[in-house]
């Protein structure tokens, strides 16, 4: 017959933290011997943490590392510190500049503004007083008469769009290659 | 497998000076530790290989990130859990489903007594894998919180302070999740048990 002393104990151990059921006392395994509930409380309990612990899952997959060593330490351009993360840098400000001259100057036009329009418009910003915007149109009323044609527009509209990515890409390669210096 | 899971205070001072001295290295040494450990908890969040590895990298990544914060006031352990813990319930809401405390059910779906029991005879080895199979398979029905907190419990080895500190839950919530989850998994584990002498009877 079982004592209940010793039931106590199992009980004791069942509640307890699960390393101690690795390394159950000697007089307790007796105990199991002669005590079937808890024998079986202990055998449920051994399958219950077997079950947690040793659940069959696929395995990692191999570049799992990779992967995440390439995220941490070379990833992407925004990790990368503000030094080069400037909003504007002077190729972007300058192809915007003549992007912007070339819409003062030719958007009228090509939106078929008549010249009244174009000329109370360009008056307006001489009467502001503003001595960059009377550069602006100063500067615009030579482009309007050196240019002929609209395809004119399209080509520097074009080389100010290709200055813009090519700015775009040198600074994406800067961030790069300080990503891989880290 | 468990050997060297408990991580505690000197460890946690060693992996800080270590992460002082060379990071990179540090970090992965501390992610080969861990990462199937990780891996585990992930699965037990989403039980989608690609999803749990998604969610592992998620983790190691916030680690990473927030490393230079890590002051070694808890284990290594309990800190990456914590992280762990966060991104799991991240997914589960973004998947509609809650890690808040949900009462278990009292009538959990648990197979009745030789539910898919043969009686005939069976390779000791094969059976006892059918048998945690078995119990896995009550695990999976269990609310994402208990089978979480389980994992900590049995993978991890974790105390009730550790636990709380991971959830962030009152030890009293911690101490009743797991006893609720573990009750529903003894409950069949139990029946698991005695079925060989019931066997062995017929």
């Amino acid at each position: 017959m079982s004592d209940r002393t010793d039931c106590t104990k199992v009980q004791a151990l069942l509640e307890g933290p699960p390393a101690q059921m690795r390394a159950i006392p000697e007089s307790v395994l007796q105990h199991l011997k002669e005590c079937e509930s808890c024998n079986d409380a202990v055998l449920a309990e051994l399958l219950i943490a077997e079950a947690v612990r040793d659940e069959p899952l696929v395995p990692l997959e191999p570049l799992f590392e990779q992967k995440l060593n390439a995220r941490l330490f070379s990833g992407p351009v925004s990790y990368v510190p503000s030094r080069t993360d400037r909003f504007l840098r002077w190729q972007d400000r300058f192809a915007l500049f003549v992007l912007a001259v070339l819409g003062l100057t030719y958007g009228p036009r090509l939106l078929e503004i008549n010249q009244p329009v174009f000329d109370a418009y360009s008056q307006t910003f001489v009467q502001l007083g503003r001595g960059w915007l009377s550069f602006a149109d100063s500067l615009s009323v030579a482009l309007f008469q050196s240019a002929t044609r609209p395809v004119a527009v399209l080509v520097s509209v074009f080389i100010s769009v290709v200055l813009l990515l090519v700015s775009k890409n040198l600074k994406r390669r800067d961030a790069l290659s300080l990503a891989e210096r880290g | 497998m468990l050997d060297g899971v408990k991580t505690d205070q000197s460890k946690a001072d060693r992996f800080l000076e270590a992460y002082r001295e060379a990071p990179e290295d540090a970090f992965q040494q501390l992610m080969n530790e861990f990462k199937e450990r990780v891996y585990l908890f992930c699965h037990r969040a989403c039980y989608s290989p690609e999803d749990a590895q998604d969610l592992a990298q998620e983790v190691f990544i916030r680690a990473w990130k927030g490393l230079p914060r890590f002051r070694g006031h808890s284990s290594i352990s309990t800190w990456l859990y914590r992280i762990a813990w966060n991104v799991c319930a991240g997914y589960l809401e973004r998947k509609k489903r809650s890690v808040e405390l949900v009462p278990i059910k009292e009538d959990c779906d648990e197979p009745a007594a030789g539910d898919g029991i043969s009686l005939t005879f069976k390779d000791p080895q094969a059976e006892r894998l059918e048998n945690a199979e078995f119990v896995r398979g009550v695990l999976r029905s269990l609310p994402a919180a208990q089978q979480l907190v389980l994992t900590l419990y049995y993978v991890e080895e974790q105390s009730y302070e550790e636990m709380a500190s991971v959830t962030g839950w009152p030890m009293g919530t911690v101490k009743a999740t797991l006893h609720r989850g573990r009750n529903s998994l003894r409950a069949l584990a139990l029946k698991v048990a005695q079925r060989p002498k019931r066997g062995s009877h017929e």
